[in-house]
């Protein structure tokens, strides 16, 4: 069940009818959520909601002993060392048994091995990723002495809560159990901040990223050999346009459809392509799971706290498990790679610059910093690394004319651009108009806004892309 | 302990003392990946959840003009000078009504189309003929053409091309009378 269809929308309009209207008891709303989050998981595969379950409870149940072990360090950290093991378990057996296999196999092919191995047809749950890591970082926090226990009721909704299942963003404990403990407001900021919020999205997805998908990046990615210099060109800013549009989409619609249930979510995008180093990106790209990776990876790898060898060992590894977090596959390893030299690298930069030279002038260091995510994205969407290959000496050899970028086309990346440059809190001030207006007339305007946004956009929704992941 | 973060929308000062005319940047919503190193003063941490509640939280920018200002959430906007009613909930319902029913009139194709993607039972049988009837009041009296007219100005800008490219294919969805086409 995808957000931006009528399918989608009705179940909304549904649960949210039946949790406000049982606002006098705040554990019956929190059952429905639950139940109405299996129910949207379970639209996928009935099979996994009884994971989604199991996690839930795994996770609850080692955060009690941790808790119930208080003072016996060495108990308390077995704990935790069983929970994260079992985590990284079920996370490695559906997302990289398959992987893991066929690397095995082609070890055993290059040593005269010739039979083929069995490997099992393993499905991925969606949000597989999401929701562990979610569960985890609650392990971990309780550990930390973080955040407080939570029941077993809030922690299982934390989890399975249907607007970040399955592509976060990531909230943490110590930010929805809190709300869950008290019957939510819904007040007209959050309301028209949330509807606000889901029309962006809605357009973002609908329009930009799906037209940009199904005329562009989709071809030039299939067949890199194929195309022209100018189309594969016109691929790569697509792609950096289509998921930014599709993935901070999720996002706002995430945020909104929470806001109008009566919960705040944390913030997941802040205008990446604006960032002026790849530090600066990682603050503002998928901010949930960089302060994730930052707090339960790169710190527990050492961080800042060994020197700068250490520093940027931990800055390598921590961006190489980013990208595997990803998924099973060496582009993914490549890009994270990529992105955690370029991040050591700057780092150093920082620590050895000589002394009189002036930083890079912020445009140089917008543009430098944005065109290394491209080549990073380009790695991340290609289907082999040959095939990523092919796609960047493409843009340097094989010439010809543009056949599938279209001035509509070119429009809309260079929308999609200027999106990063839009003045601070743009959709707030938006928000801040609406809540002040009549509802009759705000329902009429949001009416109006969906109905263009359906007249054009193309036929279907494809899924979001971190749906895979 | 949660490590610190900004929350709320008030700052160290009134936001009436500030400029008007420049509105700071947001500040990132996070601390940065690459943790800068300890200030020489500070003590050197020695554990992870040392090093997290020792990392210098970013200075925030000041509200600007309206309020405005970093929150760990996107929809936390600041108070309005002159409260609001406290019926957010009436105002949501009452949007989200008016919402549903502009499109139910103005948008039956959609109701239409998704009506024949559901799985073939008896009772959705039910519900495409409803749609179908629907559909067929609305088309009677022009109430899609507005939608229509939209998607075939807009299909027809998304075929233009530069000089010399092939022509698009025909948009299968322009002519078609195809349920959700």
């Amino acid at each position: 069940m995808l957000f931006p269809t009528l399918s989608f929308g009705l179940f909304f309009l549904l649960i949210y009818a039946a949790t406000w209207s049982l606002k006098a008891s705040n554990e019956w709303r929190k059952i429905i959520l639950l139940v109405a989050s299996w129910y949207f998981y379970g639209a996928w595969d009935t099979r996994f909601v009884a994971l989604l379950i199991a996690s839930g409870v795994l996770n609850w149940g080692v955060a009690r002993l941790i808790v119930a072990n208080e003072g016996r360090d060495r108990a308390r950290k077995t704990w935790l060392v069983i929970g994260v093991v079992i985590n990284l378990a079920i996370l490695g057996f559906f997302k990289y048994y398959g992987f893991f296999m066929e690397q095995v196999e082609h070890l055993l092919h290059s040593l005269g091995w010739e039979r083929d191995l069995y490997i099992m047809q393993v499905v991925l749950p969606v949000g597989i990723s999401f929701f562990t890591f979610q569960g985890m970082s609650y392990v971990i926090d309780i550990y930390r002495r973080k955040t407080e226990a939570a029941s077993l009721l809030d922690m299982v909704l934390l989890m399975s809560f249907f607007p970040h299942l399955v592509a976060g963003p990531i909230v943490r404990a110590s930010h929805l159990i809190p709300q869950f403990r008290k019957v939510p407001e819904l007040t007209r900021g959050m309301a028209a901040m949330g509807l606000a919020l889901i029309a962006w999205g809605l357009f973002k997805k609908a329009i930009i990223a799906s037209e940009l998908a199904t005329q562009l990046v989709d071809q030039t990615f299939f067949d890199p050999s194929a195309q022209s210099s100018p189309d594969l060109i016109a691929g790569a800013y697509g792609y950096a346009v289509q998921i930014y549009c599709d993935f901070s989409a999720y996002t706002d619609m995430a945020v909104g459809l929470a806001a109008l249930l009566g919960y705040r979510f944390p913030h997941n995008f802040n205008q990446p392509y604006r960032a002026n180093s790849l530090q600066d990106f990682w603050r503002r790209w998928h901010i949930s799971l960089s302060s994730w990776l930052r707090d339960y990876l790169y710190v527990s790898l050492g961080g800042s706290r060994h020197g700068l060898t250490r520093l940027c060992l931990a800055l390598m590894t921590t961006m190489l498990l980013g990208g595997l977090w990803h998924g099973a596959s060496w582009n993914f390893v490549i890009w994270g790679a990529l992105h955690g030299s370029v991040l050591a690298i700057e780092r150093l930069w920082r620590e050895f610059r000589p002394k009189g030279w002036k930083p890079l002038p912020n445009i140089l260091g917008i543009i430098i910093t944005f065109h290394i995510v491209l080549l990073g994205w380009i790695f991340f969407r290609a289907q082999s690394f040959d095939s990523a290959l092919a796609f960047i000496g493409g843009i340097f050899t094989a010439g010809g004319t543009a056949a599938l970028v279209t001035p509509m086309l070119l429009l809309m990346i260079l929308v999609g651009m200027t999106f990063h440059y839009a003045p601070p809190y743009t959709m707030q001030r938006v928000a801040m108009r609406l809540r002040s207006m009549k509802a009759i007339w705000v329902g009429l305007g949001l009416g109006l806004f969906i109905l263009v946004v359906d007249a054009m956009r193309p036929e279907g929704v494809a899924p979001f892309i971190y749906y895979q992941f | 302990m949660a490590r610190k973060t900004t929350t709320g929308t008030t700052g160290g000062k009134k936001p009436a003392t500030r400029k008007r005319s420049a509105p700071k940047a947001a500040a990132p919503e996070t601390l940065p990946l690459d943790l800068p190193a300890p200030a020489p003063s500070a003590p050197t941490p020695e554990t992870a959840t040392q090093e997290i509640e020792t990392v210098p939280v970013e200075t925030q920018p000041l509200p600007d003009s309206l309020g405005l200002t970093h929150t760990s959430s996107p929809v936390d906007l600041p108070e309005p000078a002159v409260p609001l009613p406290h019926d957010g909930l009436k105002w949501a319902t009452t949007v989200m009504a008016v919402t549903a029913l502009f499109l139910l009139v103005f948008n039956a194709t959609a109701l239409r189309g998704w009506a024949y993607e559901l799985t073939p039972t008896d009772t959705n049988a039910k519900v495409v003929s409803a749609s179908e009837t629907w559909y067929d009041l609305t088309a009677g009296i022009g109430l899609n053409k507005p939608v229509d007219a939209l998607h075939h100005w807009w299909r027809g800008n998304m075929n233009l091309r530069f000089p010399g490219q092939e022509a698009a294919a025909p948009d299968v969805r322009l002519d078609s009378d195809q349920p959700g086409g």
